[in-house]
């Protein structure tokens, strides 16, 4: 009998300790998987906001999107879009999406008038961690390396 | 036997335990495209009344939202650039009902911009990248003095490329310009003219969501052919052709469509 006691208590005891070294071992596992992973930047439209990028594209009816510049901005707000076939992303080192803006070209003038190119300019973040802007469209992509702006 | 438990125990404390977030969710790029404005179809479309989106409460600080007007070949003083502005937005402001939403701020620039061709496309990007780079804004009105003529067509007194361009190029003397201009800038279409409807209802991402006037000819494109939909008010439709008078006023469907739209970016991610 004593000893049947003593194995119970036993095992609740380990069941216990398994339990919390789970929970703890678990939430060394998220620490870990959080410290690489790059912090997504923030949007905060509406606001004045430092150290922006002033981006400026060419969209075609029928061609790929080129980017005609991409400058520094020290102080800007950002563009706030209610979407779009197109797509403007950054991306990290590794191609990881860290912001992205859907855009729509619009090919007319106002008060009449259709075009086969227009510009549009943008401003989004000067993300630090921001290697490439990608710009897809439905006609194609272009990769614009922003290290030549830093 | 104890080692075994202790492996059983592990196991079910992981299963027992919620997927800690971020952990195998990929991590997710920050936007600043908001959610779609529900498409319309014109013909099928059930105007909504301007006051089922109205809020119900005043929220306690609204984001704020800057215009900023740019003098582009202004060849008056700079009183006159001043008192056209204000007019101007002072009446998209009022008919817009944009205040409702944010907290709208007016600059008028202390640069202006000189040695333009009104006659060309580039004029608005330009007013666009000027003022970007001069002043952070949400929105930017190129006034001149001077005459625009887009593809030539002298008539035209103010154009933009349509939803979300950040800026429309505009010419002085008829107030309800810059609130016609900026319209588009929201989604709406001109009223005007059956030819530059469908274009714009064709190529706007949500087609137009202020219907062509049932009253206005179909098989015209001349301009200034129809007043448009009169707004409840009885007066002209912003959207239809801009005049010198004031009685202007954004009708039902595009006024509701507009406090769709600045409903929709008030609560824009990160704005309170």
């Amino acid at each position: 009998m004593k000893i049947r006691f003593a194995l119970q208590v036993q095992i609740l005891l380990s069941v216990i300790v398994a339990l919390l070294s789970g929970y703890l071992l678990e939430g060394v596992a998220v620490l870990a998987q959080t410290a690489v992973e790059p912090p997504a930047a923030t949007p905060q439209p509406f606001e004045t906001r430092l150290d922006m990028l002033l981006v400026k594209l060419r969209f075609f009816r029928s061609a790929a999107p080129e980017v005609v510049s991409v400058e520094p901005l020290a102080e800007g707000r950002l563009t706030v879009t209610q979407g779009g076939d197109c797509t403007i992303l950054l991306q990290d080192e590794q191609g990881r999406p860290v912001y992205t803006l859907a855009v729509a070209p619009i090919f007319v003038r106002t008060e009449g008038g259709t075009r086969e190119m227009v510009e549009r300019i943008l401003v989004i973040p000067n993300d630090a961690l921001a290697r490439w802007l990608v710009v897809s469209c439905l006609q194609g992509e272009v990769k614009y390396d922003l290290a030549n702006n830093r | 036997m104890l080692a075994v438990l202790l492996m059983a125990a592990f196991a079910l404390a992981r299963l027992l335990k919620e997927p800690p977030q971020g952990a195998s969710v990929p991590p997710v790029a920050a936007t600043a495209t908001l959610p779609v404005v529900a498409t319309t179809q014109p013909a099928q479309q059930t105007p909504v009344p301007a006051t089922a989106v109205a809020p119900t409460t005043t929220p306690p600080a609204l984001p704020q939202y800057i215009l900023a007007v740019v003098a582009v070949n202004w060849e008056g003083s700079r009183a006159s650039f001043e008192r056209e502005a204000q007019a101007q937005t002072d009446f998209f402001i009022e008919k817009s009902g944009i205040g409702r939403y944010f907290d709208v701020q007016v600059v008028y620039l202390e640069a202006g911009m000189e040695g333009q061709n009104l006659g060309m496309d580039t004029v608005l990007d330009d007013v666009i990248q000027f003022g970007l780079q001069n002043q952070p804004a949400d929105r930017y009105i190129g006034l001149t003095d001077g005459d625009l003529a887009p593809d030539g067509d002298r008539w035209v007194a103010g154009w933009t490329y349509g939803p979300d361009t950040l800026g429309v190029i505009i010419e002085n003397g008829g107030i309800s310009i810059a609130a016609h201009e900026l319209g588009h800038t929201y989604g709406l279409c001109d009223e005007y003219n059956y030819s530059f409807w469908v274009e714009q209802n064709a190529a706007f991402p949500q087609g137009c969501p202020n219907p062509y006037p049932q009253s206005c000819p179909r098989n015209t494109n001349q301009v200034g052919e129809c007043e448009g939909e009169p707004a409840q008010n009885g007066d002209s439709s912003i959207m239809a052709s801009a005049g010198p008078g004031t009685g202007y006023s954004f009708n039902r469907e595009s006024l509701a469509h507009l406090l769709r739209v600045f409903a929709l970016l008030s609560q824009a991610e990160g704005t309170q």
